[in-house]
C-alpha cells in the first residue's frame, strides 16, 4: 500500500479516553462556571435587552428614551414571540451569566424537573417587598419575553441574596420562582441555586434528594459537575 | 425621521455542549497528531475548547465545523511547540538514510503501517502536517483549508504538494531504518 493510502486509512482517530474527557469537561465547567450560558440563551437575552442605539441618535434625550423604550418593548416581545412560535419545544434556557455564590460553590446552569416538596415547609416565608425591577417586570405583558424577564429578575434576587450570604433568602426566592413559574425556562438554574442554598443551610439530605431529581431531569446538564462538586465538598 | 429597521437576523449558533460531546475525540487526536505530548493533551484540549467557547458566536454555521475547530488546535499546537520546554528532538529518523525502494501496491494495512504513518507525520513541519491532515485524512478541499488556516489559496496548494513529498520521504526513511523493503 502506498504511503498516502495508509495515511488516509488512519481516519480521525477513535474515541479519546473517557476519563480524560470527563476531567476536561469538569475543568471547562469550572472555568466557564459563572459565565457559561448557552449561546441560544445569550442571543435571546441580548435581543431582548439591547436598545437599538443607532436609531435613537440625534433625538432629544426624552424622545430618545421614549423611542428606545417603545422599540425595546416591541422588538423584545416580537422577537421572543417569533422565537417561541418557531421553536416552541426546543427552547432550553440556561442562565448563568454571573456568579451566584460567594462561598465555595460554583455557578451551574440548567433545568431540572419535578422536585421533592419536602423542603417547602422549611423555607423562610418572610421576603422583602419585591424590588422595583421585579415589580416592573411583573407588570409587563404575559409575552414569552416578559415571562422570561420576570423569571430572570426573580432569580437575580436569589443570586444577590446568595452573594450576601443569605441562603435562607435564596431558598425562599427559589420557592417563589417555583410557585410562580412551575414550568419556567429557568427552572434548571433555580434548582441549582436551591441545591446550593440547602447545602449552605446544612440541609445536606434535602440537597442530595433534590440533586437526584436534578440529575434525573437533566442527565446531561452543564451544571452537573458543579452540583456534584458542591455536594462532595466537606 | 424614519425609524424603520430590518428585523435582526435569527442567530444560528451551534450548541457548545453538543460540540464538546461530538468533537472532543476529534480535537484530542488532532492535537496529538500536531505534536502535543500525551501528558499535555488534557490541558491543551481544555484550552482549545475554552477558545472555541469564546469564539462560538462568531462561527458561521454554513461553514464546515471541523476545519474551524482544527484552526484552534493548530494555533494551540503552534504556541505549545514554540515553548522550549515542549520541544522534542525527533531522533527517531535518520535523515541521511534515504530509501527509494518502492512499496508493494497490494498490502493489507497492518498495525505497524498505521504506526509508521503516525510516526512519519510526527516528523513533518507543523504547517505542512496540518494541511496534509486536513486534506488527506479528513478530506477537506484546499479552499476550505486555506480558509480555516487563514492562508492564501496558493500557499495552501503549495504546502499540500510539499507535505505529500515530505511525508512520503519520511515514510521511506522510517522503513529503511526498520530494514524493510
Amino acid at each position: 500500500m502506498k504511503p498516502l493510502e495508509t495515511l488516509r486509512a488512519l481516519g480521525t482517530g477513535g474515541d479519546a479516553p473517557a476519563d480524560a474527557k470527563q476531567r476536561v469537561y469538569g475543568a471547562l465547567m469550572a472555568s466557564l462556571g459563572a459565565t457559561a450560558a448557552t449561546a441560544g440563551a445569550a442571543a435571546l437575552a441580548k435581543s431582548a435587552t439591547l436598545p437599538p442605539a443607532p436609531l435613537i441618535a440625534g433625538l432629544s434625550s426624552a424622545k430618545a428614551l421614549a423611542v428606545a423604550a417603545g422599540i425595546w418593548l416591541i422588538g423584545g416581545a416580537t422577537g421572543a414571540a417569533l422565537y417561541g412560535a418557531l421553536h416552541p419545544q426546543e427552547v432550553r434556557v440556561v442562565y448563568v451569566d454571573r456568579p451566584v455564590f460567594s462561598n465555595s460553590v460554583a455557578a451551574p446552569v440548567t433545568a431540572p424537573a419535578p422536585v421533592p416538596s419536602a423542603s417547602n415547609a422549611a423555607v423562610d416565608p418572610v421576603l422583602d417587598p419585591l424590588p422595583k425591577r421585579l415589580a416592573s417586570a411583573s407588570a409587563a405583558s404575559a409575552s414569552p419575553a416578559s415571562v422570561l424577564s420576570r423569571e430572570r429578575a426573580l432569580l437575580d434576587l436569589a443570586r444577590e441574596s446568595a452573594a450576601h450570604g443569605e441562603p435562607a433568602l435564596v431558598l425562599a426566592r427559589t420557592e417563589q420562582h417555583r410557585a410562580q413559574f412551575p414550568r419556567g425556562k429557568l427552572t434548571e438554574e433555580r434548582e441549582a441555586l436551591a441545591i446550593r442554598a440547602l447545602l449552605s443551610l446544612g440541609r445536606a439530605a434535602e440537597a442530595r434528594t433534590r440533586a437526584q431529581a436534578f440529575h434525573l431531569a437533566y442527565p446531561h446538564s452543564l451544571l452537573t459537575p458543579a452540583i456534584d462538586s458542591a455536594l462532595s465538598a466537606p | 425621521m424614519s425609524l424603520k429597521r430590518e428585523p435582526p437576523p435569527t442567530p444560528v449558533v451551534p450548541d457548545f455542549r453538543e460540540i464538546f460531546e461530538t468533537q472532543f475525540s476529534y480535537l484530542w487526536h488532532v492535537l496529538k497528531r500536531l505534536g502535543v505530548a500525551e501528558r499535555d493533551l488534557e490541558d491543551l484540549t481544555q484550552q482549545v475548547f475554552m477558545q472555541v467557547h469564546g469564539q462560538l458566536p462568531k462561527f458561521v454555521s454554513t461553514r464546515p465545523l471541523r476545519p474551524w475547530l482544527f484552526s484552534f488546535a493548530y494555533h494551540a499546537a503552534s504556541n505549545y511547540r514554540a515553548l522550549s520546554r515542549h520541544r522534542v528532538e525527533l531522533s527517531i529518523v535518520a535523515p541521511e538514510q534515504a530509501d527509494t525502494t518502492p512499496f508493494a501496491d497490494e498490502q493489507l494495512i497492518t498495525r505497524q503501517e498505521l504506526e509508521l504513518a503516525e510516526l512519519a507525520l510526527s516528523c513533518m513541519a507543523l504547517e505542512r502536517r496540518a494541511v496534509l491532515l486536513l486534506h488527506e485524512v479528513e478530506g477537506h478541499s484546499v479552499p476550505e483549508i486555506a480558509d480555516s488556516l487563514s492562508i492564501p489559496l496558493n500557499t495552501a496548494y503549495s504546502r499540500l504538494r510539499l507535505a505529500r513529498q515530505e511525508y512520503e520521504q519520511a515514510v521511506r526513511r522510517l522503513r529503511a531504518q526498520r530494514g524493510e523493503s
